[in-house]
């Protein structure tokens, strides 16, 4: 068992506190973020600009540390173990485990997530949104402690039982439900899908545009879920500016293309070594295996259809080989 | 009229297999109609719900029988941390915070629980 949280008083410099969990040290100034673990040769100290640290955090908290590995970067990130944690420094990282400096602790879900939600809430400024694109939330983030902005970090990730706008789940966005169209898709019709049912069959089938509930997403790469069959889910979302974390899959995940273009950097899970580079355009799908790591470029705001199995079993059939990392053998 | 998720009668377990603050995982029913029943317990008060996390569609846990505890009288979904209240099922921290875990009702009937 590792060590409880620990925090340190506020910074009389920067306002910021600082956090331990177990062996790992979390603090920040005006800039940066500075995540410190012990080596064999001492203490060893990552930088990262505090931006990309506290957008990475908020997918982190928001999506309850995901399908396995949330890579913040190249060095820092998390495994959910479906129970436990693991947090991990440089241990995907083929220069730091070659040499021996990277360190990996495993904790309970819920001291994981208490520190990691204490810190988001620390360090996020007044005015900065981690779930918005960089032209709409500035540059809040940075300098000394200003506010906070727990309204903007505690958004969750928006879901369906079944399908949204059926009676009784989750709604359709709407301008009087705070979610106005977004100035990217301004040019996207508002129009509701007509649906004219055979006699027998009223009441049964629902349909959404789909486009137009897109249009209204008011944060970036942060997938809702619009339907569910089963563990079947469709998780569409608006990007724009870069991933913030480099998301290493347990299971195979599509990406549909439904607008503009993405830029997806494809990296070797275990070791981070450059395996691929895919562009996806509008009506592209791309199967990400399960044993990559990907992190997308969006230079415009747009549409992506996430199609994710939630099935928990196929994490064990990937992991013992019964069925392959990818969809299709070719 | 809906359809009982387990119907009423069906014994569940005893009471004491599901341990005090605690939570146990009952499997009902068989093949494609099984239906994973999951139990809280806080002293002498049991309540039951499908164990079917609102967030995903899927079981609070990824081991058979085996869930987080995440304070008293919460129990965290294995998967993506949503956090439920054991008395009305209510997700109260998480990912689909305000969603509910379906309500199976329950009884005693001396130490055994059974749905209602």
């Amino acid at each position: 068992m590792n060590a409880p949280t620990k925090f340190a008083p506020a910074s009389n410099e920067t306002g910021y506190k600082s956090f331990t969990l177990g062996s790992f040290n979390f603090s920040r100034d005006e800039y940066f973020v500075y995540i410190q673990w012990p080596t064999k040769n001492g203490p060893m100290t990552h930088y990262m600009s505090a931006d990309v640290f506290l957008r990475a955090m908020m997918r982190d908290v928001a999506w309850g540390f995901f399908y396995y590995q949330v890579n913040f970067d190249d060095v820092f990130g998390t495994n959910n173990l479906y129970g436990k944690v693991e947090m991990f420094a440089g241990s995907f990282n083929e220069t730091f485990t070659s040499e021996g400096l990277n360190l990996t602790e495993t904790f309970d879900t819920p001291e994981i997530m208490a520190t990691f939600k204490a810190i988001l809430a620390d360090w996020t400024n007044e005015g900065f949104d981690p779930f918005a694109a960089p032209r709409e939330t500035g540059t809040a983030w940075m300098g000394r402690k200003n506010g906070d902005n727990l309204t903007a970090i505690g958004r969750d990730r928006e879901t369906c039982i079944r399908m949204v706008g059926l009676p009784g789940d989750a709604p359709m966005r709407t301008d009087e439900r705070g979610y106005p169209v977004n100035a990217a898709f301004a040019d996207v019709p508002q129009d509701a899908a007509e649906v004219h049912a055979e006699p027998g069959y009223e009441g049964r089938v629902h349909a959404i545009n789909l486009f137009a509930y897109l249009s209204r997403s008011d944060v970036t790469w942060n997938p809702s879920i619009s339907s569910a069959v089963k563990t079947n889910l469709f998780c569409p979302t608006t990007e724009e500016y870069i991933l913030p974390i480099k998301h290493g899959n347990d299971r195979v995940e599509w990406f549909i293309q439904f607008s503009d273009e993405i830029k997806w950097e494809i990296e070797d899970k275990v070791t981070g070594r450059p395996r691929a580079k895919v562009v996806c355009k509008a009506g592209d799908i791309a199967s990400m295996p399960a044993d990559i790591r990907h992190q997308g470029f969006s230079t415009k705001r747009s549409m992506l259809l996430v199609w994710e199995n939630a099935n928990p079993k196929v994490v064990e059939l990937h992991n013992s080989g019964a069925i392959p990392p990818y969809p299709v053998e070719f | 009229m809906s359809v009982p998720i387990v119907a009423p009668g069906t014994p569940l377990c005893r009471l004491d297999e599901t341990p005090d603050m605690g939570a146990h995982e009952v499997l009902v029913g068989e093949d494609r109609g099984q239906v994973s029943v999951i139990l809280l317990r806080q002293g002498e008060a049991v309540t039951a719900f499908r164990n079917r996390c609102p967030h995903f569609q899927i079981p609070l846990n990824a081991r058979p029988d085996s869930f987080l505890i995440a304070g008293e009288g919460l129990v965290m979904c294995g998967f993506h941390s949503a956090v439920f209240r054991f008395s009305d099922g209510v997700c109260v921290d998480g990912p689909c915070k305000g969603a509910r875990l379906q309500p199976i009702p329950v009884r005693r009937d001396g130490d055994m629980i059974l749905a209602a």
